[in-house]
């Protein structure tokens, strides 16, 4: 009996992280109606500013700026939520902030990924919980302060080194 | 790149290069708690896919798998991350301020009691165990470079800077020569009487709190006579030594009475 469980349960297919469909499921499973719906609308606004034929561009520059993938994933899916924040006058429910970046932050993976630019899943968990304290510290900007990330343990086979942003951490690199 | 307009999920983005590097200063603010929510739900998220990721019964999924439910935790716990390291970073800053006389209290973090407007004390209880005792012991603990090391001045011993007082040198004084001065003229003339000793003291009528004043005006004179003294009996070594004897006891009145210690800035009224 238990040697058949076992048998069934190697049959199980690899489950690939990288996968914003993935990711949206989860958490619409933790929302109420009304904010999945509003989840809906932000990742398609995300979308279409990170793949619309004129502002498809801009993503690219972002994931091409100087410094490691991790980093610019991370500042890229930030930067995105802070834009898309910012356009939306405030209208945007914040509690959905994270999220809607974290699916973004997949998207942005799944596009890399599919244009020959390898992801590793623990660079894309990486970029994860930075982009998180990211929108964070845009909650709580400290004028003329480093935002310095706290100590924290890295992901297991973390390789990226700890970096300490900026008093902004998305105005480091800034494309302007 | 011009500002692009997009229309999507019912919003109108204006999206250009400016707008993307100027996400400095939101126009709403951002409500922590709100945010703390939201990071709460995608770390759920995160730890739901780690416990799938792990039904596989591949050992590299379990192991990833546990990751992914360690990182739900990070991405949960951010928000009150976000805050420590607020309150590192500004504790980092205040230890590593450069002391000045007028704003320079040395605050201690272990106690808490750092000046209004600088750190209020705030350091969260998780930072203190460790963090920052790792950081007066000169390693990183909260990113940057030793964040809370102490600045060099703590620990060098607070003596107040006191001006060196020694004997003048001849060869520079630059007073005029004054012919047929009497070195000894300017104490007469205030009054000071020479003891059999040598030494002059001030007359009986002025208190001992006004001396110092008293022997730096008469120390002005002096010098001059001195100086008239030395430069016009230069080769009668007696004389010269003797004056020397009386400026550097000259001097040494000066010091005992006249000079106090330059106020201690880190004990000024403005911090205390």
């Amino acid at each position: 009996m238990a040697s058949r469980k076992r048998r069934k349960s190697k049959a199980v297919a690899p489950v690939n992280m990288i996968d914003s469909a993935m990711w949206q499921k989860h958490i619409d499973a933790k929302l109420p109606p009304p904010k999945q719906q509003a989840l809906d609308r932000i990742v398609l606004a995300g979308m279409k500013v990170m793949f619309s034929p004129q502002t498809h561009q801009m993503m690219l520059t972002e994931l091409d700026a100087k410094g490691d993938i991790v980093d610019n994933l991370a500042k890229g899916a930030a930067k995105l939520m802070a834009v898309l924040f910012q356009q939306s006058k405030g209208t945007i429910p914040q509690d959905l902030l994270i999220p809607a970046g974290g699916v973004l932050l997949a998207k942005a993976c799944e596009f890399l990924n599919k244009s020959g630019q390898a992801v590793s899943e623990t660079q894309f968990q990486q970029a994860m919980v930075k982009m998180a304290q990211m929108i964070t510290l845009m909650a709580h900007p400290v004028q003329g302060q480093p935002g310095t990330p706290a100590a924290q343990p890295a992901p297991q086979g973390a390789t990226t080194p700890a970096t300490t942003p900026p008093a902004n951490p998305l105005n480091q690199g800034a494309t302007s | 790149m011009p500002a692009v307009n997009i229309v999507a999920g019912g919003l109108t983005i204006a999206v250009g290069v400016g707008a993307m590097a100027a996400t400095g200063g939101l126009s709403a603010p951002l409500s922590l708690g709100m945010i703390a929510a939201g990071a709460t739900i995608l770390g759920g998220a995160a730890m739901v896919a780690g416990g799938v990721k792990q039904t596989t019964g591949n050992s590299a999924d379990i192991a990833a798998g546990q990751q992914w439910a360690q990182t739900g935790t990070m991405i949960a716990a951010a928000g009150s991350i976000g805050t420590q390291a607020l309150n590192a970073a500004a504790a980092s800053s205040t230890l590593d301020a450069t002391p000045t006389s007028s704003n320079f209290l040395p605050p201690d973090p272990l106690q808490g009691n750092a000046p209004a407007g600088q750190l209020n004390g705030a350091i969260p209880d998780s930072l203190t165990n460790g963090a920052i005792q790792s950081g007066l012991n000169g390693t990183s603990a909260v990113g940057g470079t030793n964040p809370l090391q102490m600045p060099s001045s703590f620990t060098q011993p607070v003596v107040a800077a006191q001006p060196a007082i020694s004997a003048p040198n001849t060869s520079t004084l630059a007073v005029a020569p004054v012919a047929g001065a009497d070195p000894n003229a300017a104490y007469i003339a205030k009054g000071w009487q020479q003891g059999p000793n040598g030494l002059w003291a001030p007359p009986a009528t002025i208190p001992p709190s006004q001396w110092g004043t008293t022997a730096a005006i008469v120390g002005g004179n002096v010098l001059q006579a001195v100086g008239a003294n030395i430069n016009t009996n230069a080769q009668n070594a007696n004389a010269s030594a003797m004056q020397q004897q009386q400026f550097a006891q000259q001097n040494q009145l000066i010091a005992n009475s006249q000079y106090r210690p330059p106020a201690n800035p880190l004990l000024s009224s403005s911090n205390v």
